[in-house]
């Protein structure tokens, strides 16, 4: 196995150079060849979009051994225009350690994305335009991640938000598509010219666009420009992570956006966003040591987490709510980011990579039952694993994973986030980072507690009978396979968070610390050293504490704990019910069924009494009689039905009564009404509202960055 | 109430402080050197002998490139050069970015489910104005009710004008994308000009003589395949040993550059036509003669006698 | 001089995102939206700018002995940027004519059915 790697590196010798120009323009062409055949022919078309999305994610699997483990950095100049003297005057992609890793994220989701789409899209029209810009997206995505010159970042910023806004109107016909479309195109477009205005002020400046030499020229021209031009830029790529003041968006474009695109939009456009600050911060400014820089971002991600993470309890829509989740577990990342420890961006970047799988995994769950049910509604939905049960253990999988609970993927990541704050804490002995802490801790355990609301709302609970016939069940194995690879890794990410650790996270940090390194293998040896850039020290790489057997031993009995109370409760509830109710039961159901028929209230009677029941509703006998008829019609339409899951509702079996999202948390909801009133409130749905913010958060950081850089 | 009045405030205070700052910015700016002084530079020296440029004292990358432009280009023109040599790579991601609106721009305004794909709908003015329906006053026809050549025709002075115009607007449309290279000018703003003919063609004949007149998805195909000649020019360069977008043929006035630039030309015009076109396809209204079939035009001269 | 071009960029870019977030009409938030793109264009192709300076381009018959050239880089950027701006426009517009069939209106504080 070793021989044929070498043989491979032998073969290819100096030519991987080419691999990551190749990887990108595979995608760009495939977007153009399907804009050219895709209406011709299905199978044709669907052949090409597996090869050119398998072909980039293959191309940056072969630069793992040269640049994460061998530590290289590949720097390509278009057009052979090689640096003049210090000037770089061409275009030049730099892949290093952090670029590739970002590649991966990047290349995998495309590649799973695009075979899920082959059946999730079959009942859309203009399959060919569909794929035509989500080809250009992955392309673009993919030249922001490898690329090292600031305008070209621009550009690909672009055509992500043009294939980004085109994609999430693509089911025109689906209520809101239009509205979420609009409302990115705007406040992306806000985005969009702060990155341009911030690279005209750098460019005044430093006279080069190229990221290497912003990076060798920055420390000596320190001034109010460059700090405005780094609030500009910070918040133009903040906008593309979805970050505080722009986290409305995400959850208006992620509910109304194809599954496919929304796992995209979640799972990787998110986290260029992520590469982007972190190239800003470390690489070209290197600022994030400065402590106003360092605490302003960690706050920034510990807000966002905790805002997103509120506002997702009051969703009642499926998609809606992963999207808010999406951003809280980017505040986490970015938290992470901002603690400029070298152990705290590996547990960055480890989490920005189990986000991906495990929101992907959920996102994609969400397409599955709204492609069997044709709705993402929390209220009507319910009962489904008796449907889709092998969707049901996907969403489990990824639920215990996103809310972090072991030996899943998020709890790894998770626990790295809390023991590099700690570090942070403890070494600096600042408070923020206390308070930063406490919010994580919540943030997890209200994450947990949504998720069990989805799956009480989606899959557990009682069937809708509306859905409740033969079309309804398990989506395509087409389908399926996407998902049980993200679970897969969900897992083995989980189990194995040391190799992990070793062979992508610590080269990837490493390299993101590395600015020396980044400059000289760009314009030459010895630049850096004569643009006045020292070497900074990079901090000992810690391990993973979650590994310590007796932690995990007591967080296992502890939640073995919580299972069997939760489950000797529950038991004992039903019985108490099914006793209490038993007399009643049958009246009640008569009239609920009676009532359903006229078209009347339907959740009524369910405590009255045998008599009472009759005498209110002045049955007499022969009603009795006819009710019961139709109560065994009833019967026959809603076979299959389990008491079993009942014990959440009042005994009325012939009405769908669901506990919905909104039901289940009802009393904390209630108690904390002023919160989430004053949330509604502000989370408005008017554009107008979300520029606003927009615009603030940019007087914000244009304040910040002059008064502390 | 309360809510929109502190958004307001929020509002005012951003844009206060964003201005503020910006103006702190912009006066910094100003007071700076500039990104390229090219008052050492001797352009004319450089016109003769284009191998006596010396790069030592260069104050920026624009610098480099325009003492480099006369010995490494073909191009008279810095910023044509610098579009397609320099930063090649970046006009790619732009013509990306044309194609992602138009396939964007179709998806988005795609009918196939509720309407008929191509259809017009027709107006035309009512016989009596009193019983005014529609929405400007216009009365719907279908489509089955119109004889061929019915729809309205602008007057013959704008008909007249336009069948001037057209080759004209297409010539110096391309003048400007084949001379790019010596004078300002290249393939985008070439190819914008001579996209103007659609809404020449539109002024004067409407969405019939459109609809007559071009046929989007050939466009559409066409543009995307001068797109891929340019990503294949492109990745020549690669296949000779060299890296993407290499300069392979340079020798005297050629290079790869003008094949670029071509390309780009023909890829804007065919692609801002076919982005018209679609725009146009969607409003889907053309107004059509009165009920009375007389052209307009001679009942205005009518008029204008009496 | 070049201040001028500065100052005004920077009220035109605020000017832009006074536009997107005050105003109602969908296509007045649009026109917003360019304006703002317009004010970093301006920004842009200024920074480029020297007082004194022609077009970067070799012509011989006007070209003396004394004549320099402003900075071509920004003004290829501004090309790239101007057609990026061209196309959001065009974009945006094709989503406000969808929305006005869909929704009936032009109003931004109507089009709010996902909010919360």
């Amino acid at each position: 196995m070793t021989q044929l790697f070498d043989q491979f590196y032998n073969f290819v010798g100096t030519d991987i150079n080419h691999f990551p120009i190749f990887a990108i323009v595979t995608l760009f062409l495939g977007a153009f060849i399907i804009a050219i055949v895709g209406k011709l022919n299905k199978t044709l078309r669907n052949v090409i979009v597996f090869i050119v999305t398998i072909i980039p994610f293959l191309l940056m699997l072969s630069l793992i051994k040269p640049i994460m483990i061998d530590g290289g950095v590949i720097n390509y100049w278009m057009g052979n225009w090689a640096p003049v003297g210090e000037w770089a005057i061409g275009i030049g992609l730099e892949v290093d350690a952090l670029s590739l890793f970002f590649g991966l994220i990047v290349t995998l989701a495309v590649f799973i994305v695009a075979i899920y789409s082959f059946t999730y899209m079959n009942r859309d029209s203009s399959l060919e335009n569909y794929y035509t810009l989500f080809l250009m997206l992955s392309g673009a995505l993919l030249g922001l991640v490898l690329t090292g010159d600031l305008f070209n970042i621009f550009v690909m910023i672009e055509i992500m938000t043009m294939t980004e806004v085109a994609l999430t109107a693509f089911r025109v016909d689906y209520d809101g598509a239009l509205e979420g479309a609009m409302k990115y195109m705007v406040v992306g477009s806000l985005g969009s010219s702060t990155v341009l205005v911030g690279i005209a002020m750098l460019y005044s400046q430093l006279h080069t666009l190229n990221l290497a030499q912003i990076a060798a020229s920055l420390p000596s021209h320190q001034n109010a420009v460059t700090a405005a031009a780094f609030a500009f830029l910070f918040i133009g790529f903040a906008s593309k992570a979805f970050l505080f003041p722009f986290h409305p968006l995400e959850a208006d474009v992620n509910a109304v956006a194809p599954a496919s695109i929304s796992m995209i939009i979640s799972g990787v456009i998110t986290k260029c966003g992520v590469y982007a600050i972190i190239r800003i911060c470390y690489i070209l400014f290197q600022n994030i040591e400065l402590p106003a820089v360092s605490i302003s971002v960690t706050l920034l991600g510990a807000v966002s987490c905790f805002i997103c993470v509120t506002m997702a309890f009051n969703q009642h829509n499926f998609r809606r709510l992963l999207a808010y989740h999406s951003i809280s577990q980017i505040g986490y990342v970015i938290m992470a980011v901002g603690l400029g420890s070298m152990f705290g961006l590996e547990a960055g970047l480890f989490h920005a990579v189990n986000h991906t799988l495990f929101k992907g995994l959920l996102f994609l769950t969400a397409g599955a039952v709204q492609y069997a049910t044709g709705s993402a509604d929390l209220d009507k939905l319910g009962g489904l694993v008796k449907k889709m049960p092998q969707t049901c253990a996907l969403f489990l999988i990824g639920a215990a994973s996103i809310s972090g609970l072991p030996p899943f993927n998020g709890f790894a990541s998770k626990w790295m986030i809390y023991q590099s704050v700690f570090e942070k804490a403890s070494e600096t002995g600042n408070f923020v980072y206390v308070i930063v802490v406490v919010v994580c801790l919540l943030c997890s355990v209200l994450t947990l507690a949504s998720f069990i609301k989805v799956a009480q709302s989606v899959f557990f609970g009682q069937l809708n009978p509306e859905f409740n016939k033969p079309e309804v069940h398990e989506v395509p194995v087409v389908m399926q396979i996407p998902m049980w690879i993200l679970a897969g890794l969900c897992v083995l990410f989980g189990v194995f968070p040391n190799f992990i650790q070793k062979y992508f996270l610590t080269p990837a940090a490493t390299a993101a610390f590395n600015v020396t390194n980044y400059i000289d293998t760009m314009l030459g040896q010895g630049t850096a050293a004569k643009a006045g850039i020292q070497q900074t020290e990079i901090g000992t790489v810690s391990s993973i504490g979650c590994w310590q057997p007796v932690s995990w031993l007591w967080l296992l009995l502890i939640i073995t704990c919580a299972v069997c109370l939760i489950a000797v409760l529950g038991s004992n509830d039903n019985k108490k019910h099914a006793t209490a109710l038993n007399a009643e039961e049958k009246v009640s159901d008569l009239v609920g069924v009676k009532q359903s028929g006229a078209g009347r209230l339907n959740n009524v009677a369910a405590d009255a009494s045998l008599k009472g029941v009759a005498s209110d509703h002045l049955l007499s006998d022969q009603e009795l009689i006819i009710i019961s008829r139709d109560r065994t019609i009833e019967d026959e339409v809603l076979a299959g039905e389990d008491p079993k899951y009942e014990n959440f509702f009042s005994g009325e079996k012939s009405e769908f009564s669901q506990v919905g999202g909104s039901d289940l948390f009802w009393g904390f909801k209630h108690d904390m009404r002023h919160y989430f009133n004053f949330q509604k409130d502000w989370h408005s749905g008017n554009v107008n509202d979300y520029t606003t913010y927009g615009v603030a958060a940019i007087a914000v950081t244009l304040v910040l960055a002059i008064l502390f850089l | 109430m309360n809510s929109k009045s502190s958004k307001n405030l929020i509002l005012i205070i951003s844009l206060i402080a964003i201005l503020a700052c910006g103006v702190s910015a912009a006066i910094k700016m100003a007071n700076s050197a500039p990104t390229y002084d090219g008052t050492g530079t001797d352009v004319v020296g450089l016109y003769d002998d284009p191998s006596t440029y010396d790069n030592s004292g260069a104050d920026g990358v624009a610098s480099v490139m325009v003492n480099e432009n006369n010995d490494k280009t073909a191009a008279d023109n810095v910023v044509y050069s610098v579009v397609f040599n320099y930063r090649g790579y970046d006009t790619l991601g732009e013509s990306f970015i044309l194609i992602g609106a138009i396939a964007g721009t179709m998806a988005i305004l795609r009918r196939d489910k509720r309407r008929g794909s191509r259809k017009i709908v027709y107006y035309r003015k009512p016989a009596d104005n009193s019983k005014a329906s529609g929405a400007v006053g216009m009365e719907a026809v279908g489509d089955n009710d119109l004889s061929t050549n019915q729809y309205k025709r602008k007057p013959v002075i704008v008909r007249c004008s336009v069948s001037f115009l057209m080759p004209l607007a297409i010539v110096y449309g391309w003048y400007i994308v084949i001379h790019g290279a010596m004078s300002p000018g290249g393939g985008f703003q070439g190819g914008v000009l001579a996209a103007g003919t659609v809404l020449l063609v539109y002024l004067a004949y409407g969405l019939t003589g459109v609809r007559k007149a071009f046929n989007p998805s050939l466009l559409h195909v066409t543009e995307t395949l001068s797109e891929m000649t340019y990503v294949f020019v492109g990745l020549l360069g690669i296949f000779g040993a060299m890296n993407f977008c290499f300069n392979f043929v340079l020798s005297g006035s050629e290079e790869t550059a003008m094949i670029m630039n071509d390309a780009v030309g023909y890829h804007v015009m065919a692609g801002i036509c076919c982005l018209l076109i679609i725009m146009l396809e969607a409003l889907g209204t053309d107004e059509v003669l009165p009920d009375n079939g007389s052209d307009n035009i001679t009942e205005k001269r009518k008029a204008v006698a009496q | 001089m070049i201040l001028v071009n500065y100052i005004a960029s920077f009220f035109l870019i605020a000017l832009g995102f006074y536009c997107m977030a005050v105003k109602k009409n969908l296509i007045k938030i649009c026109i917003g939206m360019g304006i703002a793109d317009y004010g970093a264009n301006l920004l842009i192709v200024s920074v480029g700018f020297n007082p004194g300076g022609t077009a970067p381009i070799f012509t011989m018959s006007e070209l003396t002995q004394a004549s320099f050239f402003v900075d071509p880089v920004p003004q290829a950027l501004t090309l790239t940027s101007i057609v990026i701006g061209a196309c959001t426009t065009a974009m945006t517009l094709s989503l406000v004519i969808r929305l006005k069939e869909k929704y009936g209106t032009l109003q931004a504080d109507q089009v709010r059915r996902l909010r919360g």
